[in-house]
């Protein structure tokens, strides 16, 4: 009886430690430049870094929530909160980059909230807060294999444009 | 005899479960923590922000009393930070100091006061000219 209890706890231990090797192994991409786990069944996909660019203080627009023709701040210590993302607060940028035109959505986040970065504007003057992004671009050569093949084949490259750094600027209009 | 096979079914029993606890370590070991981002501390006009940027350059802008401060961390051990902004015009109004960066934030003292920085980006910002901080 012991041996059978036994026995059954030891099998039930082994397929729950196999189940987890296999879900860690599945976790996906380990870093930005190294292979992908399999999508399918029979095929796997790896991608690499193949240029980078920085594009520095690209201006991305006037954040949204502001009215068109600026706020006017009647006494000091007024300003604006801007944060970043939410829905439909994102423009497309035409960029050109060193191996040739993309086209991207980037988020110029919003003002009107009580949280976030706060900036200082100035006195009964109409103004609007613009923001600037530091936009790092890589571009990245995409390739499948059947698994269990040697051949990786050139699927495409894409470019995946991401926000370094923010710049605010406060324009009087 | 009995008692053997009993003893071998024991230490396999716990190997077993020395491999899973190993196997469940490993698998919830998260990315440490990157000091870049933006900080804030206070609110509206009183807020200062400090952002660190990739190359551990700190940009600390207090709107309300016109101060832009340009300065630099370094770690130094563990979770151990050292910032420095002596090169700064009014690097002098934040000391050399070590701090402590838990993942969400960090206090620092500033003109002799405590100031507890929240992250609130890991992206850093600039608040207008970048000229200005120097």
């Amino acid at each position: 009886m012991k041996r059978k209890l036994l026995s059954v706890i030891l099998s039930f231990l082994f397929v729950f430690s196999m189940a987890i090797s296999v879900s860690a192994s599945a976790d996906g991409i380990e870093d930005g430049s190294t292979t992908i786990s399999p999508r399918a069944h029979d095929v796997e996909a790896k991608r690499e870094l193949v240029n980078t660019q920085t594009l520095v203080k690209h201006p991305i627009g006037y954040a949204k929530g502001q009215p068109s023709n600026g706020t006017v701040f009647p006494s000091y210590g007024g300003g604006f909160y801007w944060v970043d993302g939410g829905f439909g607060n994102s423009v497309t940028l035409n960029l050109n980059l060193g191996w040739g035109p993309i086209s991207t959505s980037v988020s110029v986040g919003s003002t009107g909230s009580t949280a976030g970065y706060f900036v200082s504007a100035p006195v009964n003057k109409p103004c609007k807060l613009f923001v600037y992004r530091d936009l790092t671009c890589k571009r990245y050569a995409n390739y499948e294999r059947l698994i269990g093949t040697s051949k990786w084949w050139f699927k495409g490259y894409n470019t995946v444009v991401t926000p370094t750094r923010n710049y605010f600027e406060v324009r009087l209009v | 005899m009995n008692s053997k096979k009993h003893r071998i079914l024991t230490s396999l029993c716990l190997l077993t479960m020395l491999a899973l606890l190993v196997g469940c370590t490993n698998n919830s070991s998260s990315t440490p923590e990157t000091i870049c981002g933006t900080y804030t501390s206070g609110e509206a006009e009183f807020q200062k922000i400090l952002a660190v940027d990739q190359n551990n350059q700190v940009y600390y802008a207090d709107q309300k009393n016109d101060c832009f401060i340009l300065g630099e961390v370094r770690q130094q051990k563990g979770d151990s930070y050292l910032i420095s902004c002596q090169s700064s015009n009014y690097g002098d109004r934040i000391p050399d100091q070590e701090f402590t960066y838990d993942g969400k934030g960090f206090a620092i003292t500033i003109q002799g006061e405590r100031f507890e920085f929240e992250k609130i980006d890991d992206i850093p910002s600039v608040i207008g000219d970048v000229a200005r901080y120097s």
